[in-house]
């Protein structure tokens, strides 16, 4: 008998690790070989750390970067001011909207980012008009494309706390409802707040139909673009571009764990 | 310090077509402690978050110190409130959440008061500690202090006591007697819990469906209800039917005075306490022991007496003579009883 399980318990490691070494190859080899081609040129790194360099050998390139930190950082503060006060009236004023809006939050994820695209582009012709064409303008857009991952996890942190008793706690101590939302609210959800704000980031800097479609700058379109004339650069700001997006959802989980451990009552 | 007097003034509030609050009044003299205490859905909630400012009145008055507060955000009141569930705020310490509401009021002596009202409830050790290292009745604590430490108005207390077990409920209700009573906060104290509602009140208001049912000090409820549904809810009663005539009511072949007189003569349902009633082994007794539980220092026997089931409170000394099966005997005592109309 207890060779009988000795012999299905070895079985199922090889069955574990085997699953794991054809996941890794899977993974791992097309960053392997992007390594190795953007290192096939000796200059392509160097020149990548090296801003000032950079930006003068590829402008364009530096434009997308440029645009993309800007635009990330933009969207998740303007998802934050749009969604964090409106997921918090809604839980205490307006209970009965959290379906419709939760459904509104996520329709995004349902509709193809092609589709979007067709639908922006007469609303982006009346952003130009008043704002003008820069990249800046994808905010808009991108602000919407970020909200069923922000609003579910803004919402997933505010249903960990009692909101409503903590609100009315600090009203009748006298607080107003900015102070409610800002010195109550936010630091009880602010991991929540944090990971709506990486996962936004994260989006952001990997999008690249919408800016395509619509003739905006941002990093994927600039990549996209020198793919054509240094193909070595532009796998080496990909792989960079990766590793970012892998060190943002890396801290996210880190974040999510802290939060857990803080939660076990002491 | 003493507190300012509360009035409200014909509160209505309706939730669809639940009326929780039907043209209430009610007047807190400066420095009382009035418990509403109800049923669940008779309104006293409600009540209390009208006053706090938390909740809309669609009719009335409030009144606070002579003022009319019916309007104001509850930001604006000044009134301190504890919260049924625990409301200490989790990224903040003890002290830290007792300070709260001081920094907003831009007093500059914030940790002397903070230490100071963590001292009065008993917990100046434990200043630092945050809520998720607190037990129940120490948040509770710290919340009652963090709502004293504005000096408010008006205490209100939302059933403070019902989400901790009930040895740190019965020591806690205590506290907040002695605290209440030492700061001379005029204080609201809402609960469905008729032996807290006894033990802590000046005044005890029984409401019922957004009403009040009764207004008087814990021995008057008890003793003195001004309704059968008073009777019934505060306490336990017997319903023994018996005959009215005038001023009292005959309810097996004793004859007790009626709390309020004027019912009309002919049959009625008399509610009479368990410890009105005592029983004795008696073989030629009418009545005969159902069952006896034990509570402690006392008992509740069931009897019946023909077709009616008595409960007696007796004793526990005296249950080893009354077996299930036993004969026995029943006797009122002539204390005032209540009609169920």
């Amino acid at each position: 008998m207890a060779g009988v399980n000795a012999r299905r318990a070895r079985k199922q490691r090889v069955l574990r690790w085997a699953v794991l070494v054809v996941l890794g190859v899977f993974f791992l080899l097309p960053l392997a070989a992007m390594v190795e081609f953007s290192t096939r040129d000796a200059q392509t790194w160097p020149l990548l750390v090296n801003w000032p360099k950079l930006s003068g050998t590829y402008p364009d390139l530096a434009d997308g970067i440029v645009a993309s930190l800007e635009q990330a950082g933009l969207t998740a503060l303007l998802m934050l001011v749009l969604l964090v006060p409106t997921a918090i009236w809604v839980r205490l004023r307006l209970p009965r909207l959290r379906r419709l809006i939760e459904f509104l939050c996520l329709l995004p994820l349902t509709i193809p980012a092609i589709v979007l695209v067709v639908g922006l582009a007469p609303v982006y012709a009346w952003v130009v008009y008043f704002l003008g064409g820069s990249s800046l303008t994808l905010v808009f857009a991108y602000t919407i494309l970020v909200l069923p991952y922000a609003y579910r996890s803004i919402d997933a942190g505010l249903a960990a706390i009692d909101v409503k008793t903590l609100a009315e706690a600090a009203r009748s101590l006298g607080s107003g409802w900015t102070t409610v939302i800002v010195r109550v609210v936010l630091p009880n959800i602010r991991s929540a707040v944090l990971s709506a704000a990486f996962l936004s980031v994260a989006l952001v800097l990997g999008e690249f139909t919408i800016a395509s479609l619509l003739n905006r700058t941002n990093l994927q379109v600039s990549i996209e673009l020198l793919g054509k004339s240094s193909a070595g650069m532009s796998v080496a700001v990909s792989l960079t571009a990766l590793l970012l997006a892998f060190v943002l959802l890396l801290l996210l989980s880190l974040l999510a764990d802290r939060r857990k451990s803080i939660k076990e009552p002491a | 310090m003493t507190g300012v007097a509360v009035h409200l003034k014909g509160l209505r509030r309706t939730f669809g077509t639940v009326h929780a609050l039907d043209n209430l009044d009610l007047s807190i003299e400066d420095g009382e402690l009035i418990c509403l205490l109800g049923p669940s859905g008779c309104g006293k909630t409600t009540a209390l978050r009208v006053l706090a400012g938390l909740e809309d009145a669609d009719d009335g008055q409030v009144l606070v110190g002579g003022k009319d507060v019916t309007a104001l955000p509850a930001n604006k009141r000044d009134m301190g409130m504890v919260f049924q569930a625990y409301s200490l705020f989790p990224h903040l310490t003890a002290v830290e959440n007792i300070e709260f509401g001081l920094k907003l009021r831009g007093r500059r002596r914030a940790p002397g008061r903070a230490a100071d009202m963590l001292e009065l409830v008993g917990l100046g050790q434990f200043g630092a500690r945050y809520p998720h290292q607190m037990s129940g009745g120490q948040q509770q604590r710290v919340a009652l202090a963090r709502a004293l430490a504005i000096e408010p108005a008006v205490l209100l207390l939302d059933e403070p006591l019902s989400a901790l077990d009930a040895k740190v409920r019965v020591q806690l209700r205590d506290e907040i007697k002695r605290i209440q009573s030492s700061v001379g906060t005029t204080t609201l104290f809402v609960t469905h819990d008729q032996e807290e509602a006894l033990a802590v009140a000046d005044r005890v208001g029984v409401m019922r469906a957004g009403k009040l049912e009764q207004l008087a000090s814990p021995a008057d409820v008890y003793q003195k209800p001004a309704s059968a549904f008073v009777a019934d809810f505060v306490g336990l009663s017997n319903r023994l039917p018996g005959s009215v005539d005038g001023a009292s009511i005959s309810v097996l072949g004793t004859t007790l005075p009626l709390v309020s007189p004027g019912a009309a003569n002919g049959d009625a349902t008399a509610l009479v306490r368990p410890e009105a009633v005592s029983v004795e082994a008696d073989p030629e007794g009418a009545g005969r022991v159902l069952t006896c539980s034990f509570l402690g220092p006392t008992s509740r026997v069931t009897v019946t007496v023909g077709e009616t089931l008595v409960i007696a409170q007796v004793a526990s000394g005296l249950i080893p003579s009354l077996a299930p099966g036993t004969a026995v005997c029943v006797k009122l005592a002539p204390v005032p009883v209540a009609l169920d109309m």
